[in-house]
């Protein structure tokens, strides 16, 4: 594999357009991986200024993405104009495709040997017309796919695994009718591996054969329905059915988990049939919030996307494997049982689907889990809400948590301006005497210029900054709706025509009330700020008291 | 059994569970819990951890900013942990080194202590691995946030200070120790455990002096390989000056490959393939670049030797090591060209030698003993011809064979070949001479491969001779002798050799000797149309029948053909009518055209009667003439005087021509009186009717042959004067042509250019050269510059012209005046 693909990226260095197709067609090379320079085929001949190369690879299949590294990097190192302009023609995203994700990591387990167990090994027809040829030796099959790929995408193995042996490991032949290509076209559809190649490419009626053969009414359709309708919504077209094929599998196979008595063993035949055809390679167990049950969740390492999760699994499989032990791996993962089901879907679909007033929680369970890029994801559902219900912590918590959360899992850039602004627009009620929020408000300052003293010679309080901000753009944007002339008029007294005044007295009215309030409220905040120096200056010495009247004095100046 | 989590029982609020704010910990408990994990890790007793437990205390440790005592908590562990093993397992196996110690004991106590070695590094790593799976948050979060090594790194960092740098023992220089001496031992012939040093290395290699860890900072490279490079240069200084003391050079390369190979072998199995180019360099440098020039020169069995007796497996693997160290591989090319050169002045000496022998007794016995001389040279040259090939193809075989058809080993080969083949002053001679020979005879019953491959050979070795305008004009003598005479064996292989030479050296070189074949061609056809032209006249004329070659002038080689004087006799009258006929025939039909009749070269069959019966006999044109002079019934006999009166042949010819005819025994068909060897001009001649022969049809040769032979040197000396004529003149025309060009020009820039120009015809010597500028100069196509004498001006304008219509002039002379024939009769 990995000399086919040096030799593919030697040729478009050479413009060698021949042996590229050669190359392309003999071998079932990832045109999207990239070399040890991280050069992908794309980008090689883009920067060579092959043109035919790059048209030709475009059209088998590479992919030019604005939105991806790659796809950036194909298009500025262009070696011409020609070749740029046909790079962009080419690109399916130059509005955000938010189903990349999802494809990639579809796609991705193509060539991914991560979770063998939960491969199944497909047996090409042989020509001879005898179909069970096949032994069990592992490297004999032609084939490696996901069982629960081939379950989720194909009515055909779904029908073939479910009726058959759950015995392990299971082997599959095909029916004598195939060919390489047809399987192969096939399992290319089913994991939207150069999915566009294939439905632009493979002639009507042997897509439709396969379509029936296996079952894949989408792959059929996407032939017939989508006559006359371009690449990008053809790939949108194909991309939705593969996620709602997987969003069908989730809620047929895997959504629910076994539920045991706490002190119960696990063990893998308790699992239900219809999940253990999918042959799961690790049990996720949760325990109940009332801590009576285990549940347990079957799932397959190759979509997991926790670091945690799967280095657990690595760590619990050495001891395993010396026992001989070859069920699935145990990991008792610390969450609600409502936030693993998030995650595992999350995993399987790429699909987020959780109110917010979870969101928070599945924020730290991201962060604890170690799962990178579902942190933004979250952050913008807890960024996006604007309740009342955040102040008072009826959500299941407060601002204060989120500003903490944000700090704790290190997504606070995103959570940060969310927060200030929040309370920005919010703080007469932050700066109630008498309220519970007033003290929360001023721990939470604390702890924010506590976050200073780790970090070397800042002299403001970041998030005292931010408010500060939020609440200039506040008003400055209720004074923008206001004319010009009130701004002038302000130092002169308005004497002009009377039958003006009556119009002209609401909007300065306004300004004033406007201003008024604007200056009750810094005068407020400054108030608590000078409070809360003041307690921090007794508290603390050196340096940081200095700092800290720096601050003060910044601040009152 | 399955249910659904939440359902019901979801309450709407829910507080941040096991919450993140509210639980408190103290740091002690927690790192209880993991140290003692950590503990267990170590002791190989990790199977009943609990992952997601520790991962989760580690991760609450983070979070409760703990994670700076954590992580130096943790660190202390592992430092405390690797000082014990260092005191307790490697300080035990610690090698003593003691002299005494034999061989097998220093081996075995080595064994140990590597093993010890490798068991305390693959614990580290693989605890080390678990523990950082173990502290996966804190790597990731913390270390990330504070900008600290990971523990991976710093657990690396650790073993390296801990263990090799132990204050107390320091295994990192037994270790070096040990290492270097078990890779002394493989080298001294003993069996090592190769899988278990390369594990130590593969520990080396893994660990770095900072902690950034770039890759120019392994410890291998800092610490071991410097010790190693030394250790082996050492080695391979003595190991050289011992293989040079006991072994001859066959016996040296064929180690000093073994050496390479073992050297490159060790580099993949045992160390690091990072030291892959340094230690081959060493190995180089010592076992070849610094003796291969001795072991070249060894007496008996160096590079002379091996090519003497055609080692080629030696001469390969010498030019394969040769190469190792220069890719030009200028030592073997050198002692090369030196054999060559050596070998081939032996066979000119075998030629030098002759000639002085010769040239001792030449004077006394007289012309017969010249032309004894001339032909045991002819067959000396055809000998040295011979082996001059013979050592090409030796010299060739092993170029193919050993020194992998090397380019630049080909260019010295043929220099050397150069070198002593325009050493021989008579090689161009000589190889025309191969030529004229094999064409003669040699190529009978050959294939056409066969004949190809011999004169490609005699090409190749044209392709050595610098002055080409010397083979040239021994290659046109010998060439018009063959055509003239018919002696070449098939036109084709004479077109196929000329051929060769237009490919070599191009068509300038070649359009005379293409000439003289058109003429050859245009003889035979006018020789039929003149047949043609009497079967129509109807003559009652006796017939002799005329075989005529009309020779341009300018193609042949004339002067070297007709020597020194003008060839004209008197004809007889029968030959007088079918000379004027035929120059009638000729001039009306190239009007404007002068035939010069060549007598000297032509021959006549005659049939004699004579009183025993008829013969048949082939002379010489010279010899009918005086033959028919006998023709006559009242001529009786003729005194020399009378001949020369009556036929006016010149002199030499003639004395050449009666000797043969009166003197030479199976030939006499003349009588002398008195009987002797010498004609002088009181001798009688008479018809000698009583001749009888065994042979109906026969040949009377003149003494003379018409052979090709080498000159003697009295025609040499011609030839020299010739040759130095003619290059007088493409010099001349050579300067003049770059001086019109460059207008002025250096002497030693002229010198360069006119050098440069002539080189592929011949080496022109400077002093000819400047000879040829001085005449420039004075006949004013040329002047010195007025300010600097070494500058030529060429002076433009009219005396230019000048010169080239005196060329041209010249030229149309020569074309328009003279055309020859020569004249074959045949007559009853």
């Amino acid at each position: 594999m990995v000399t086919a693909f040096a030799a593919l990226m030697a040729a478009i260095r050479l413009g060698d357009i021949h042996s590229v197709q050669n190359h392309i067609a003999n071998s079932r090379l990832d045109l999207n991986s990239v070399d040890q320079f991280d050069y992908s085929p794309l980008i090689l001949a883009s920067l060579c200024g092959h043109y035919e190369i790059v048209e030709f690879l475009l059209e088998s299949g590479a992919r030019c993405d604005r939105d991806t590294f790659q796809g950036e990097r194909a298009v500025y190192s262009a070696l011409n104009d020609r070749i740029r302009s046909l790079l962009l023609k080419h690109d399916y995203s130059i509005s955000v495709d938010r189903n990349q994700p999802f494809v990639s990591l579809i796609s991705s387990l193509w060539s991914k040997e991560v979770g063998c167990a939960s491969l199944v090994g497909i047996t090409l027809p042989r020509p001879n017309g005898d179909i069970c040829l096949q032994l069990s030796r592992d490297e004999s099959f032609d084939y490696y796919a996901h069982t629960f790929i081939l379950v989720a995408r194909s009515n055909y193995f779904r029908n073939r695994i479910w009726t058959g042996d759950s015995s392990l490991p299971i082997k599959l032949t095909l029916p004598t009718d195939l060919t390489p290509t047809s399987i192969s076209l096939a399992l290319r559809y089913m994991y939207l591996y150069d999915t566009d190649t294939l439905i632009d490419k493979s002639d009507l009626t042997s897509t439709e054969n396969l379509a029936l053969i296996f079952g894949m009414p989408g792959l059929f359709d996407a032939r017939t329905t989508m006559e006359g309708k371009d690449r990008r919504q053809k790939r949108a077209i194909a991309v939705e059915l593969a996620q709602r094929d997987l969003l069908q599998l989730w809620e047929d196979c895997l959504r629910v988990p076994l539920r045991i008595n706490r002190n119960e063993q696990f063990s893998t035949e308790m699992l239900n049939r219809k999940l253990l055809l999918l042959q799961p390679d690790i049990i996720l167990q949760v325990e109940s919030p009332t801590g009576g049950f285990t549940y347990c969740y079957g799932a397959h390492k190759a979509v997991i996307q926790s670091d945690f999760i799967s280095t657990a699994a690595r760590f619990k499989e050495k001891f395993q494997s010396q026992c001989g032990d070859k069920s699935p791996v145990l990991v008792t993962v610390d969450v609600a049982p409502i936030i693993m089901e998030t995650l595992l879907k999350w995993f399987y679909t790429d699909l987020i689907d959780i109110s917010p007033n979870l969101a928070l929680e599945l924020l730290v369970a991201a962060d604890m889990l170690l799962i990178e890029r579902l942190k933004p994801k979250v952050c913008l559902i807890i960024a996006t809400q604007d309740s009342r219900d955040l102040l008072t912590g009826d959500l299941g918590y407060s601002i204060f948590d989120v500003a903490r959360a944000g700090w704790l899992t290190g997504t606070f850039p995103k959570l940060d301006p969310f927060c200030a602004k929040f309370l920005a627009s919010h703080l007469e009620d932050c700066l109630n005497e008498n309220g519970m929020l007033r003290h929360q408000f001023e721990e939470l300052i604390k702890e924010s210029a506590t976050r200073i003293e780790r970090r070397e010679n800042t002299d403001t309080i970041e998030l005292v900054d931010d408010i500060r901000y939020y609440l200039n753009e506040r008003f400055r944007m209720r004074f923008d709706t206001l004319p010009m002339e009130m701004f002038l008029g302000l130092d002169e007294k308005p004497d002009g025509d009377p039958p003006n005044q009556q119009e002209a007295t609401k909007p300065s009215e306004m300004l004033r009330t406007g201003t008024e309030e604007y200056t009750r409220l810094m005068m407020g905040f400054d108030k608590l700020l000078g409070r809360y120096s003041y307690v921090l200056f007794i508290r603390n010495t050196g340096k940081v008291a200095n700092k800290q009247t720096n601050v003060s004095k910044r601040d009152w100046g | 059994m399955a249910s659904k989590p939440g359902g019901a029982g979801r309450i709407k609020i829910r507080p941040p569970r096991r919450g993140l704010a509210n639980e408190y910990m103290r740091f002690e408990d927690a790192w209880e819990t993991l140290s003692e994990a950590l503990q267990q890790i170590y002791a190989r007793d990790a199977s009943n951890l609990s992952f997601e437990e520790l991962y989760r205390t580690a991760y609450k440790m983070v979070l409760k900013k703990h994670g700076d005592a954590l992580y130096n908590s943790v660190n202390n562990l592992v430092k405390e942990r690797l000082r014990r093993v260092t005191s307790e397992q490697l300080k035990p196996t610690r090698p003593t080194f003691a002299p005494t110690s034999s061989a097998l004991e220093r081996r075995e106590s080595g064994n140990r202590f590597l093993a010890s070695v490798k068991q305390a590094w693959e614990d580290h790593r693989l605890c080390l691995g678990m523990i950082t799976d173990i502290l996966m948050y804190l790597d990731r979060v913390f270390c990330n946030d504070n900008k600290k090594p990971s523990i991976q790194v710093v657990g690396m960092s650790l073993f390296r200070d801990n263990v090799l740098r132990n204050k107390d023992y320091d295994i990192g220089a037994d270790l070096n120790k040990v290492l270097l001496e078990q890779i002394q031992m493989e080298r001294d012939g003993d069996v090592i455990d190769r899988a278990r040093i390369r594990s130590c290395v593969y520990m080396l290699e893994g660990l770095y002096e900072t902690l950034d860890e770039k890759e120019d900072q392994k410890v291998y490279l800092t610490k071991f390989e410097g010790a190693f490079l030394a250790a082996s240069d050492d080695f391979y200084t003595k190991e050289a000056r011992k293989l040079l003391e006991v072994c001859d050079a066959a016996t040296y390369i064929e180690r000093a490959n073994d050496r390479l190979n073992e050297e490159w072998e060790r580099t993949q199995s045992t160390i690091s393939t990072l030291t892959e180019p340094k230690i081959r360099a060493i190995v180089e440098q010592r076992l070849i670049t610094e003796n291969i020039r001795e072991v070249m020169q060894l007496e008996a069995s160096g590079l002379n030797f091996m090519l003497d007796n055609d080692r080629y497996d030696q001469l390969e693997l010498l030019y394969d090591l040769a190469r190792r160290v220069d890719s030009h591989v200028n030592e073997i090319r050198r002692m090369l060209k030196d054999r060559i050169v050596h070998l081939g002045k032996e066979i000119n000496r075998g030629v030098y030698s002759f000639r002085k022998t010769n040239a001792g007794g030449e004077g006394s016995e007289g012309a017969t003993a010249e032309d004894k001389s001339v032909n045991a040279e002819t067959m000396l040259a055809l000998k040295w011809v011979e082996d001059v090939l013979a050592l090409k193809d030796k010299i060739d075989k092993i170029w193919n064979r050993s020194f992998s058809s090397d380019q630049g080993v080909q260019q010295t080969i043929s220099k050397a070949f150069a070198d002593f083949i325009n050493d021989n002053k008579r090689s161009p001679e000589y190889i025309s001479l191969f030529v004229d020979e094999n064409i003669k005879k040699g190529l009978k019953g050959k294939t056409e491969a066969e004949v190809d491959s011999v004169l490609d050979k005699a090409i190749v070795l044209f392709r050595y001779i610098q002055d080409k305008d010397i083979f040239e004009r021994y290659y046109k003598k010998h060439l018009s002798k063959r055509l003239i005479l018919g002696r070449s064996v098939s036109n084709d292989v004479e077109r196929a050799m000329i051929s060769k030479f237009k490919v070599e050296v191009g068509y300038s070189f070649t359009s005379k000797m293409e000439g003289m074949f058109k003429d050859m061609n245009v003889s035979q056809d006018l020789t039929a149309e003149y047949k043609k032209h009497l079967a129509n006249l109807h003559s009652e004329e006796p017939t002799i029948d005329l075989d005529i070659k009309v020779l341009t002038s300018t193609f042949w080689p004339w002067s070297s053909m007709s020597g020194e004087t003008t060839h004209t006799c008197i004809y007889p009258s029968e030959l007088e009518k079918v000379r004027a006929s035929f120059q009638q025939f000729y001039l009306r039909r190239h009007n404007g055209r002068q035939l010069t009749w060549q007598p000297q070269m032509g021959t006549a069959d005659v049939r004699a009667t004579f009183k025993a019966r008829k013969y048949e006999i082939n002379v010489a044109t010279y010899a009918l003439v005086i033959l028919l002079q006998f023709n006559n019934p009242e001529v009786d006999s003729l005194t020399y005087n009378d001949i020369k009166t009556l036929t006016s042949i010149p002199e030499s010819e003639l004395v050449r021509h009666l000797q043969s005819l009166a003197v030479a025994p199976r030939t006499r068909v003349l009588v002398k009186q008195p009987m002797s060897r010498d004609v002088k001009p009181t001798d009688k001649f008479s018809f000698n009717a009583a001749f009888t022969s065994k042979q109906l049809k026969f040949k009377i040769g003149t003494i003379k042959g018409v052979g090709n032979k080498v000159e003697t040197d009295r025609e040499r000396k011609e030839t020299e004067d010739k040759i130095d004529e003619s290059r007088a003149h493409l010099i001349e025309a050579s300067i003049v042509r770059t001086m019109k060009a460059r207008k002025t020009l250096k002497h030693s820039d002229l010198m360069l250019q006119i050098t440069d120009q002539l080189s592929k015809r011949f080496m022109p010597d400077p002093g000819m050269i400047k000879k040829r500028i001085e005449s420039l100069i004075e006949r004013e196509y040329l002047e010195r510059d007025a300010n600097d004498p070494n500058t030529y001006v060429y002076l433009v304008s009219i005396l230019q012209n000048v010169f080239f219509d005196k060329i041209r002039q010249r030229l149309t002379v020569f074309q328009g005046l003279i055309d020859f024939a020569l004249m074959f009769g045949s007559c009853a």
